[in-house]
């Protein structure tokens, strides 16, 4: 296998890596909960420009670029901190954009507020570079390992790897929790969860941070990976694509967003790239947003529940002792 | 606009301190509008007291404000002698004070049983942090759980719908659901807001036996009904709201002898 095929492959696997944690991020909180966070690519833009201002050393104002917060740590705070400051953040905008009970009021809340942060960190300059962004990122032990490029990609791809593992773990846990049935319960009806003395708005501050964090350590890994950010990876319609992806892969279902993360964020979005060149430049971008939107579309229209629906969980299988209930319920056990 | 005293408000007055609950002069306006207008009652612990009244009389929104889901311009709500006025809706729940709604509002992609597990208080990893524990830590306690949520279907016949999603249940079954969801809460008194709205003739009588055979039981209720047959076997007093206050107060027959009751529903 040729190197530069080798390091395509490798690329693929981390943005594949990425994108997952990132679907899982939307997942739990939209899948699951039913927050629909439209402001999901902010958070993990935070990420992104956090791990690499704290791995890029202190801006010295007179180089090719100037930011705020700049700091030398070692692996891996760097992405814990990138996680921290996309709970705190998620945390922050809870405040004033979380209304269980209006969905729509939310979802506009969020998207504005995207925007908002789009533009602020684009017309100050001072922040994170403005439009530039970031460059020259370095990499966690890319110095100490002395590896080839495509050596160090498959480490980066193991590490990746792993945290994806990690990841899953947690979301795991959560989503086949009594936990996670009370966020789907507040998906289906916030109010009525609230009539039975469980605090919405709390359960979906907590679900908004975790989302919040998991989505900002997608953006750690893939800057650290990529080497820089700047606004034009963050641009507002992203999010959306990732919308697509949880909803084309199946809602509610973590390894319905895996494949999701895969099949359009991956498959799709990959295949795109080979179309040939055509019309004036930025046509081809603007096609591909016509599919993914005319994919969507089809999903929603013909499979809603997306590839790999959300798990029937049927507990009558847990029960106690089998033996003693009646035979309408045995005759459902297995 | 003040409420000038109407007869029958005075039996109210026997609102002492027996009464699980008590509401005094409960008011509540939208933009200008006086949906409950100095509303006072007082429920006995271990009674079914129905609640009725013409269209707009503000019965529902009397349940809303005692639930805490309105929060009143003014008046008083205390339940077990505490001041629980303006309280939000979770906390009002967790004093066992639960309500059901008029509209079926089941978790519709959850299972029959996963909709009555979920009510239950005090669940083992049911936060984000007792979640982290993993399964050893809750396991045992949700197979309690779900023995006593299948105890109760069984006891409502719907044992055959455990692993059905609740959206699949008929209008019926869903109003049936929603008590036993209800129950699962461990209520000391439950807000019934139309309970039979929905139901087929058939099981509306079953439904009301079960309300009877809870009431007898211990467990209080007040309950906002149009079904009046229903309201006079199980209900062991009545209250009658129009324009946003009480009207009388007494058992059915008491009720159906009073001419101003009458006049309120044909006229209202």
């Amino acid at each position: 296998m040729s190197l530069a095929y080798q390091y395509y492959l490798l690329t693929l696997l981390i943005f594949f890596g990425v994108n997952t944690i990132a679907c899982w991020s939307l997942n739990i909180q939209y899948g699951v909960g039913g927050v629909m966070n439209f402001a999901f690519i902010m958070f993990q833009s935070v990420g992104a420009y956090l791990a690499g201002v704290l791995t890029l050393g202190p801006s010295t104002g007179a180089s090719f670029q100037q930011y705020i917060l700049g700091a030398t740590l070692p692996f891996p705070l760097p992405w814990i901190l990138a996680a921290l400051a996309g709970g705190v953040l998620a945390w922050f905008v809870g405040l004033f954009a979380l209304r269980p009970g209006r969905r729509d009021f939310q979802a506009m809340v969020m998207l504005v507020v995207s925007i908002i942060a789009s533009t602020l960190v684009l017309t100050q300059g001072s922040w994170f570079n403005g439009q530039n962004g970031i460059a020259a990122i370095p990499k966690p032990f890319e110095s100490k390992l002395n590896l080839g490029e495509v050596q160090y990609g498959w480490f980066y791809a193991a590490l990746t790897a792993v945290t994806v593992l990690a990841v899953y773990w947690l979301v795991h846990r959560l989503t086949a929790s009594p936990w996670g049935r009370r966020l789907r319960a507040m998906r289906e009806n916030p109010d009525a969860l609230q009539s039975l003395g469980v605090n919405v708005r709390t359960e979906s501050m907590k679900l908004y941070v975790l989302g919040g964090a998991l989505a900002s350590l997608s953006g750690a890994i893939l800057v650290q990976f990529i080497g820089a950010w700047s606004p034009g990876s963050w641009a507002t319609g992203e999010t959306f694509l990732y919308f697509v992806a949880v909803i084309v892969g199946g809602v509610g279902n973590n390894f319905g967003a895996l494949l999701g993360a895969a099949l359009v964020l991956g498959v799709f979005e990959e295949s795109l790239r080979y179309l040939p060149s055509f019309g004036y430049a930025g046509v081809a971008e603007a096609v591909q947003f016509m599919l993914l939107g005319g994919l969507i579309l089809v999903f929603l229209w013909f499979r809603p529940q997306g590839l790999i629906p959300e798990r029937r969980r049927r507990l009558s299988r847990l029960q106690p002792e089998p033996a003693e209930r009646s035979q309408e319920s045995s005759a459902v056990a297995p | 606009m003040t409420a000038a005293p109407l007869p029958g408000t005075v039996t109210a007055a026997g609102s002492g301190a027996d009464a699980l609950l008590a509401v005094t002069d409960l008011r509540v306006e939208f933009s200008g509008v006086h949906a409950v207008a100095g509303a006072t009652f007082a429920v006995e612990p271990g009674t079914i007291t129905g609640l009725i009244g013409p269209n707009g009389a503000g019965k529902s929104t009397t349940l809303k404000l005692i639930a805490g889901s309105e929060v009143p311009t003014g008046g008083r709500v205390r339940y077990e002698g505490q001041d629980i006025t303006g309280h939000p809706v979770h906390q009002v729940a967790r004093h066992g004070l639960i309500r059901t709604f008029q509209l079926s509002s089941e978790f519709a992609r959850l299972t029959v049983l996963e909709n009555l597990v979920v009510a239950a208080p005090g669940q083992r990893g049911a936060t984000l942090t007792s979640a982290l524990l993993g399964k050893r830590y809750w396991r045992a306690q949700q197979a309690d759980l779900i023995g006593r949520a299948s105890a109760l279907l069984a006891e409502f016949g719907m044992s055959h719908a455990a692993d059905q999603y609740a959206g699949e249940l008929s209008g019926g079954q869903k109003r049936l659901l929603e008590i036993m969801r209800a129950l699962m809460a461990e209520p000391r008194m439950l807000l019934l807001d139309e309970p039979l709205a929905g139901v087929n003739p058939t099981l509306r009588g079953a439904v009301t036996e079960h309300l009877c055979r809870l009431r007898d039981q211990g467990l209080t209720m007040l309950m906002v009904e149009h079904e009046l047959a229903a309201v006079e076997r199980c209900c062991d007093s009545v209250i009658v709201m129009a324009a946003g206050r009480v009207l009388t107060e007494g058992t059915m027959a008491e009720i159906r002898a009073n001419k101003e009751v009458v006049d309120a529903y044909l006229l209202g």
